[in-house]
């Protein structure tokens, strides 16, 4: 625990009055009465606590005494009225106390000083003293970081500012500005929503001695709120033309993303500045591994290959890794890519490994290149996912966490891509207007960043609407908001993209908490503590033909008891709940397991199989793959070639087959946790290509590899079912035609798609 | 099979307010003018010369400073990328030879370099060996090499010498760019 104990700044001083009586008509024949004891009222001193740190507990000792030595008893009070206690805490505006006899522990929220009244009554007497609670230690956008303590604060969204801008301009009356605000304020601000970092701060961790890597578009090193983590001369500038390679500072003047990232992880706790990183003390490198001109063997520098300057022993917690590929296709699986991307969590640490924490992408809606695709094919008005975070073949391996996005209401953010590659999920938010996005770092001063003069969506606001606009809905991120006076903070950053700096944040704290865990305990102790969100996520079942197709499972309870989503994984990260299985950590995993891949046709290296998936069938064509070893599962893959004749083609002139949007892919464990991969109505447009040998064509699928989380703890023995269908049979205009291929629409796909393959791979232990 | 589809398709362009088969679906089926599979033609007609990359023998990366504003395809910071407008096949591919991202369709620089999975047993120098490369870095611990073209020999040439011997599991022509964007 990490506590400070109270410093007493009065000295009790106590003054005891004798009283003796005299009786004038006493009787000195008889014996004199003895002297009725005389109640001594008790006494109560105040006591100072210096230095307290927001959120953080701190204990203290009460100072009543009674000279009679009867029973004490404290009650508190705040502005004259009585706290009473609820479930043992006293609840304050500014914090809470529990008391153990005259032992208290006071935390405060507020962060701000205070003073509490206390009473000590003794035998119906009672005194009153103080407890002050001088000097705390804060962070002043603490209080909006919804992410980190949930109190339904609005983060600088649904501000009057705001409303009246858009009444001005003539959008909304006032009525109804009125009556969307209020739904919102219902809708999207639910308290309790967050991480659930307080429980682990109680637990006296907030990250030391541990550092981050943010590999990203930068990262500020001299901002007021992350030097204080930055390791000096640690980061590295790998573009060509830096002329310090130790400063990773963007040249960019309107937003720095890298360093907005850095910030939601650890930006420096109760420094007295700005805003709070989920793991406050924890040390930051940073990596502008994004954009062109980077040096050679950049992608083995951001793994922490040697020459980065990270050495094998170092306790780095995680590589945080908010970056993709969006691109209507799917990309095959790489081995040369496994082989790299693993390095962090086969090499370092000591062997213990660090974690990738990797975003799961913004295209849950649409993405890039196509089109209006998931408007027009449904995928959007049912509630399914329009890419797969499939896609990308880092997303297909264990050693990438995929993290997805959450809202402050506890629910799935309106971007976040899905698929069962999903380990956890982390809050992020929406857009900082009619919902919350992140509080966090931004460049500094008001010339550069998202906040300030020459933010993106300030001067495209600015010069679109008029400043006087721009300033009114984005009233934080505008230059001149009282608590964001030179700008180096903003409430609009969002994305997986905060989802997974969040998220890292909390494996640093695990790291923290228990430098002796692998990479492969923090995973599972994230599968194991990860809080249940949105439980009432409903299955969206598709009629095909005669037959049904459940393309979301909503939450689905494997046959070892975890609880898993594709759209949030085992669920929101609770550092709380993961800190606490940390500190008291008694799994032993064991070796690393990976199986032999096994399957049937090309995946298998053998023959193609020549199996037909019906157009328009829910019956699909179906393989069954057998497994003989007994391990416990920690993540299954699962590879496919997929062939359709006309991807990668133009049919008609203008039109491109439906095949890819209507595959749809299931697997059935063998314990029967059933695990969709695809969904079908995504955007799977084009042929698949590899880094390696660039495009296949006529495959939806060659050498695509799928990660499904589903299974975790189940035993990977015995038959495995999976089964491929086609989900459609209709043609699709596309509303909008502007998409890479300015395709007006899809047509039904003419000839059908061909299985040509599948194998899978189990990576876990061994039966214990 | 594919007559039977086209047939169908046929059948629901008669017919007028056909609902999508789907319960839940409410998107309704699009009346496309689609009667049957007229044409077929590549999606794509910029094909890679290895991996995702097409070389551009034409285009040269030049100090912004000194290139003439109407031959710049695109600036870099202080380079940019101009047409000189001699595609030469006798160029050698390495180092600073421009390349198109056949996906992206953007613009980047080889850096001369090769990374490469050895196989099973491999040395990163036999790989080299056979490709006219030199070993640039090997990562105890893994089967990951970087091998560097020497000067004078074609990368293209180089990197098809690695695929054709079997001896890595899997190589790639390392660019100055990343796919990889903010997500």
């Amino acid at each position: 625990m990490n506590k400070k104990m109270f410093r007493l700044s009065v000295i009790q001083a106590a003054l005891l009055m004798t009283l003796s009586g005299c009786d004038s008509s006493s009787n000195s024949s008889s014996p004199a009465p003895a002297p009725t004891p005389t109640d001594i009222p008790p006494t109560a001193s105040d006591v100072t606590v210096d230095g307290a740190k927001q959120w953080i507990p701190v204990s203290g000792k009460l100072l009543g005494t009674d000279q009679n030595g009867d029973a004490l008893t404290f009650s508190f009070s705040e502005n004259d009225e009585t706290i009473s206690p609820l479930d043992g805490t006293y609840t304050f505006s500014h914090g809470q106390l529990t008391l153990d006899g005259n032992l208290f522990e006071y935390t405060s929220i507020s962060g701000q000083d205070a003073s509490i009244t206390y009473t000590v009554t003794a035998n119906g007497a009672s005194a009153s003293a103080k407890v002050d609670i001088l000097n705390v230690e804060n962070d002043p956008l603490a209080y909006q970081q919804w992410h980190l303590r949930n109190t339904g604060q609005k983060a600088y969204a649904l501000s009057d500012e705001m409303k009246q801008g858009l009444v001005d301009i003539g959008i909304y009356t006032t009525e109804e500005i009125n009556s969307i605000f209020e739904e919102n304020e219902v809708e999207e601000l639910v308290a309790g929503e967050d991480m659930n970092v307080v429980a682990a701060y109680a637990q006296g961790v907030t990250g030391a001695n541990v550092t981050a890597v943010v590999v990203d578009s930068g990262l500020e090193i001299r901002h007021e709120d992350l030097i204080d983590n930055v390791l000096i001369n640690r980061s590295l500038n790998l573009d060509e033309s830096a002329t310090d390679r130790t400063d990773p500072t963007s040249l960019s003047n309107s937003g720095d993303h890298g360093t907005s990232v850095a910030g939601l992880i650890a930006a420096k706790g109760w420094n007295n500045i700005g805003s709070r990183g989920v793991s406050p003390d924890t040390g930051l490198i940073g990596m502008n591994f994004l954009g062109s001109g980077k040096i050679e063997q950049t992608d083995l520098l951001v793994h922490g290959f040697p020459g980065s300057g990270i050495s094998s022993d170092e306790e780095i917690s995680a590589f945080n890794r908010s970056y993709g590929i969006t691109y209507p296709g799917f990309i095959a699986y790489s081995a040369l890519d496994e082989a790299v991307e693993s390095y962090p969590n086969l090499m370092l640490r000591g062997g213990k490994g660090a974690l990738n924490m990797k975003s799961s992408g913004n295209s849950f809606e649409d993405g890039n290149g196509e089109g209006s695709l998931c408007a027009d094919n449904g995928a959007n008005d049912l509630g399914l996912t329009c890419y797969n975070s499939a896609f990308q073949p880092s997303h297909g391996h264990p050693y990438y966490l995929n993290v997805a996005a959450v809202n402050a209401n506890g629910k799935h953010t309106s971007y976040s891509t899905a698929g069962a590659s999903m380990m956890v999920s982390a809050p992020a938010g929406e857009y900082g207007r009619y919902a919350p996005a992140m509080v966090t770092t931004d460049q500094m001063t008001c010339i550069n960043g998202y906040s300030g003069f020459n933010g993106g969506t300030i001067s495209a606001w600015g010069g679109a609407y008029g400043e006087d606009f721009a300033a009114s809905q984005f009233p934080f991120n505008y230059p001149g908001h009282p608590e964001n006076a030179s700008c180096n903070y903003t409430s609009t950053f969002n994305g997986t993209s905060s989802a997974a700096p969040n998220a890292s944040g909390v494996v640093s704290l695990i790291l923290s908490a228990n430098p002796e865990l692998t990479w492969r305990d923090v995973r599972h102790i994230l599968a194991s503590t990860s809080t249940v969100i949105d439980a009432e996520n409903e299955k969206v079942e598709l009629t095909i033909g005669e037959g049904t197709f459940v393309a979301h499972d909503g939450w689905i309870e494997n046959s070892a008891g975890y609880q898993f989503n594709n759209l949030y994984g085992f669920g929101r990260v609770d550092a709380g709940a993961a800190v606490a299985m940390a500190l008291d950590y008694s799994e032993s995993l064991g070796e690393q397991i990976i199986t032999q891949w096994q399957g049937l046709g090309s995946t298998a290296g053998e023959e193609a199989m020549e199996a037909v998936i019906p157009d328009n069938s829910a019956a699909g064509v179906s393989q069954q793959i057998e497994v003989t070893e007994d391990i416990i599962i920690e993540a299954m893959q699962f590879e496919f070639d997929i062939r359709n004749d006309h991807m990668g083609s133009i049919l008609n002139d203008s039109l491109l087959t439906s095949a890819g949007n209507d595959l749809a892919l299931e697997v059935v464990s063998p314990s029967g946790t059933r695990s969709v991969l695809l969904s079908s109505k995504q955007a799977l447009l084009d042929a698949s290509y590899s880094f390696a040998d660039g495009y296949s064509m006529g495959y939806i699928l060659n050498g695509a590899v799928f990660l499904s989380n589903a299974f975790y703890g189940e035993n990977a023995k015995g038959t495995w079912t999976i089964k491929a269908l086609d989900t459609g049979e209709t043609n699709i205009v596309f509303t909008d035609p502007d998409n890479y291929w300015d395709a007006t629409g899809l047509m039904n796909n003419p000839v059908e798609s061909v299985l040509e393959g599948v194998s899978l791979r189990a990576f876990g232990r061994a039966v214990q | 099979m594919k007559l039977n589809k086209l047939t169908i398709l046929t059948a629901a362009m008669c017919l007028s307010g056909i609902t999508q088969a789907n319960a839940i679906d409410a998107v309704e089926k699009k009346d496309i003018e689609i009667k049957k599979l007229n044409t077929i033609a590549a999606a794509r007609t910029n094909s890679a010369d290895f991996g995702i990359f097409k070389v551009e023998r034409s285009l040269k990366t030049v100090p912004v400073s000194i290139a003439a504003p109407e031959s710049i395809v695109v600036t870099k910071g202080e380079m940019a990328i101009v047409n000189i407008g001699n595609n030469s096949a006798s160029d050698v591919v390495g180092k600073g030879t421009i390349v198109r991202n056949t996906i992206t369709n953007k613009l980047t620089t080889l850096t001369g370099n090769i990374t490469i999975l050895l196989g099973k047993n491999v040395e990163a120098s036999e790989v080299a060996s056979i490709s006219g490369m030199e070993v640039l870095s090997v990562f105890p611990g893994t089967d990951i090499a970087i091998l560097k073209v020497k000067e004078g020999n074609d990368l293209v040439e180089a990197f098809n010498a690695i695929k054709q011997s079997g001896l890595a599991v899997e190589s790639r022509v390392e660019v100055t760019e990343t796919m990889h964007e903010a997500q």
